[in-house]
């Protein structure tokens, strides 16, 4: 199974590779909504995405709702990881097309979870 | 010794059986006198029990007029004193809840999330040592004893079983944990496979 992560710091996508990785899923990275969707537009078919919220150029919102408005690789399940999380933000992000999500800080078992309860690891 | 660790929605496949099969039996049981009784009788800090009331509600909303409690026993004051509160850190709503039973059935509230109150009102926490003669409790149509037999020593275990199958209904219903087995230390049940899950059955006697 194929995973994009979308985060701006090379850090934490280096651990969420790790932590994915671990579960099995190959992984690709991105550093904002705007190189994902670029990515995507070219790319074989993800699986998953795990997309944060703040980022540069395009953030974790907007670029959920422009994948799910072009239609770009429909069955991908997106994951979005914050530390915003006050429930009209996770009402939005549901609404915009987001399948599940994550709050910060989380561990590798709530990320396996998260995964499970998306049909994405055993 | 107290165990803690706990879930929303533990062993996900367990809770999608009680959905799909076990409650829509109990229910059709249960349809004259239209009460169930539930019990989760290691329920820690209240996930498990608050779980099962969010299972309720969002897939049985026939029994909207039902008499529905929900117990939840532990042997951790403190643990039950968590149950009661019902407000649950970021990394224990992290834990098994999908986002958007969470935003259906917690409210966020500072750094924590309340459960809702309808949630509360269906269930009712009370300390409870299982190896000690139990509280006075109802008769339970489902009864979940989940991680806990490992805790308590095997010596102990059938007295376990029986004080819980003095506690259930004939056609009831016991959950045990994934790892967890009942044949090895009581003959009072029969056990059930229902989609890769055991259930037990008060034997017939």
């Amino acid at each position: 199974m194929r995973a994009l992560i979308v985060d701006d710091s090379r850090f934490i996508r280096q651990h969420l590779r790790q932590l994915l990785e671990r579960i099995g899923l190959s992984c690709e990275e991105a550093g904002n909504g705007r190189e994902a969707l670029k990515l995507l537009r070219r790319s074989a078919p993800f699986d998953f995405m795990l997309l944060d919220v703040n980022m540069p150029q395009m953030g974790g919102l907007e670029c959920v709702k422009a994948i799910r408005d072009a239609c770009l690789h429909p069955p991908m399940k997106v994951m979005m990881v914050t530390t915003e999380a006050d429930n009209s933000f996770i009402c939005r992000a549901l609404e915009y097309g987001a399948d599940e999500f994550l709050m910060k800080p989380f561990t590798a078992e709530s990320l396996r979870e998260k995964l499970m309860m998306l049909g994405l690891a055993a | 010794m107290t165990i803690t660790e706990t879930a929303f929605f533990r062993d996900h496949k367990m809770f999608e059986v009680l959905r799909d099969t076990i409650l829509p039996r109990l229910i059709e049981a249960n349809s004259s006198q239209r009460e169930l009784r539930i019990w989760s009788a290691a329920s820690s800090t209240g996930q498990e029990t608050y779980s099962l009331a969010m299972l309720l509600c969002e897939h049985f909303a026939d029994l909207a007029d039902w008499d529905i409690k929900i117990a939840g026993t532990d042997a951790s004051p403190h643990a039950i004193e968590d149950a009661r509160r019902g407000r649950y850190h970021r990394l224990e709503v992290n834990r098994g809840l999908a986002a958007r039973m969470l935003v259906k059935y917690l409210a966020r509230d500072g750094d924590e999330w309340e459960v809702a109150p309808k949630l509360r009102s269906m269930c009712e926490f009370q300390n409870a040592n299982l190896c000690a003669p139990l509280p006075e409790l109802p008769v339970f149509d489902l009864v979940l004893l989940r991680n806990v037999l490992l805790y308590i020593p095997q010596e102990s275990r059938s007295s376990v079983f029986r004080s819980v199958h003095r506690q259930m209904v004939p056609g009831g219903y016991l959950v045990l944990g994934a790892s967890e087995q009942a044949e090895d230390s009581t003959n009072l049940f029969e056990a059930e496979f229902v989609r890769e899950c055991y259930f037990y059955r008060p034997a017939k006697t």
